[in-house]
């Protein structure tokens, strides 16, 4: 039963793992960009630190597994707002990020 | 159960290669750092699955330790990061 | 099979990467492709069953070359910039075809020898584990990592914190102030504030101080210890420095020195203490091992900390010596 929550969890992590590097590379825009890996960061790392957690043989193993993950976004969000931040401040404009 | 971790291993190291595209192409220095980071998360998710994959919970350590100082290169970029306005980091040697 | 897929993704990725960062002309490109390359190596650590090691590389390799490089990188760009007019690094001398065709030959007779001789070795030796295993109870602790590293090879270990000295001073006899950068610093606010770097500062330093002394504290039994404990400490220094909190009244710069010898000292004068006892240099008393190596290890996590901040400072270019340390008073 742990077993397949497991599974179940990891095949969402790494779906939104997949999810945000695709828009990683997809969108035409930097903060686009910043938009998708945000998700990666809380969703996709989120399951799978759910997935270990539950593998996971002693209690504390889990509760630090989960701890990375709320780590994980604090990083994440700070991260992102601060290079929006630059981003912004130098004038970056929307939508002319990508070659062609 | 292994089995079925593994390729999950297999799928994010693949998506972190994927990763490593956007710091090749990304037109501007800060779309390569924001790749960064998401390889450092990346990475985080697969430290935790090797440490069940190779059966040594200290890997979970490993990957608190990475998330702790994963946000210390962005930091570093936007304060210390090229000059920004300085023909920002468009295909110029100042980026 | 789905193993040696695995193993093979990361190898190829390590390979590449690496190719690239030295391939690629401009700068900043090159160091934001090496980046990725410390996470990497903390993953084949941990594919190669040494924790230890990962957790090292990851508090090394994952934050603070990163902040390093990318702080060098803007002082390189300065210095050419305000030599040359543009930001354009160097490119010394000149590289001839004969040059570049030595240095590949040299690389690659090197590759090959060191392929072969991993070739040859035998695939399951087991090594010196099973001599280890068989004194790890003498030794005073239960991590057999610690156990190598500060009490059967405690003496090559001190070496280690003493060339760590050693680099410092060299750093700080060849560095230069960054006056720009003193500017920068002097007109900008100091307090937290709610700005984003106060978050950071507010949310991480915290838990970087709990999680290194957790580290040093497992790495007695666990894989852990005092470089990792160390590393990481440093790296919430990194974070202190890069949010330009003010320095608190008590850091003086002789403190900050002392710190950065005290790993040494305390090492060393463990060593010479047992001698009065009848025992040779370094060798603990049996009942003591584990006290002395805990206070060892204390001594060290500062040293390597200090060391690895200052290291960091001076390469920002701050016009002191001194640097910020854990948390902010």
């Amino acid at each position: 039963m742990l077993d397949v929550l497991s599974v179940v969890a990891a095949v969402f992590g790494v779906g939104f793992f997949t999810a945000g590097t695709v828009g990683l590379l997809r969108f035409p825009d930097l903060y686009c960009r910043l938009h998708a890996i945000t998700k990666a960061d809380t969703l996709g790392l989120g399951f799978i630190a759910l997935a270990v957690a539950l593998q996971s043989q002693s209690p504390w193993v889990a509760l630090k597994a989960l701890l990375t993950w709320v780590v994980a976004m604090a990083a994440g969000a700070i991260g992102c707002n601060l290079m929006a931040q630059r981003a912004l401040s130098s004038r970056t404009t929307v939508e002319e990020g990508t070659p062609k | 159960m292994t089995i079925a971790f593994w390729i999950f291993a297999i799928l994010l190291a693949v998506t972190l290669t994927g990763g490593l595209f956007r710091t090749a192409i990304g037109p501007t220095q800060s779309d390569r750092l924001s790749a960064a980071m998401l390889l450092g998360t990346n990475g985080t998710a697969l430290m935790l699955l090797l440490s069940y994959l190779t059966d040594a919970p200290a890997l979970v350590d490993a990957a608190l330790v990475l998330v702790l100082l994963a946000a210390i290169a962005t930091a570093a970029f936007v304060r210390y990061g090229s000059a920004v306005g300085v023909s920002e980091d468009r295909e110029s040697d100042d980026a | 099979m789905i193993v040696t897929f695995f193993d093979a993704v990361v190898v190829v990725s390590l390979i590449s990467l690496a190719w690239r960062s030295i391939t690629v002309v401009r700068l900043q490109v090159s160091i934001v492709t090496f980046l990725p390359y410390g996470l990497l190596m903390a993953l084949a650590w941990a594919r190669l069953g040494a924790p230890d090691v990962a957790i090292a590389e990851a508090a090394i390799g994952g934050g603070l070359t990163s902040a390093l490089l990318l702080v060098a990188a803007r002082r390189v760009q300065r210095a050419a910039k305000s030599t040359r007019g543009d930001s354009r690094p160097t490119a010394g001398r000149r590289v001839t075809r004969r040059r570049r065709t030595t240095a590949a030959l040299g690389a690659i007779t090197v590759a090959v020898a060191l392929m072969a001789t991993l070739w040859v070795l035998p695939a399951d030796s087991g090594g010196l584990r099973p001599m280890v295993e068989a004194n790890l109870e003498a030794s005073g602790v239960g991590n057999p990592v610690t156990a190598v590293l500060l009490n059967f090879r405690a003496y090559d270990t001190m070496l280690e914190i003493a060339v760590l000295v050693l680099a410092l001073i060299g750093v700080g006899i060849l560095r230069t102030s960054d006056s720009a950068i003193a500017k920068e610093h002097a007109g900008r606010s100091t307090g937290l504030g709610d700005t984003m770097f106060g978050s950071l500062v507010r949310l991480f330093l915290p838990v970087i101080v709990v999680t290194a002394g957790y580290l040093l504290w497992r790495g007695a039994d666990d894989p852990g210890g005092a470089f990792q404990a160390g590393a990481v400490l440093a790296g919430g220094g990194v974070i202190a420095v890069l949010a330009q909190i003010s320095q608190p009244q008590w850091l003086t710069d002789s403190l900050v020195r002392f710190a950065a010898a005290i790993g040494l000292i305390v090492f060393v004068g463990v060593g010479v203490l047992v001698v009065p006892f009848g025992y040779a240099f370094l060798e603990y008393p049996r009942d003591w091992s584990k006290v002395l190596i805990l206070v060892i290890e204390m001594a060290a996590t500062v040293t390597v900390a200090s060391i690895l901040l200052i290291l960091f400072t001076w390469t920002l270019g701050r016009g002191k010596a001194a640097t910020e340390r854990g948390d902010p008073s």
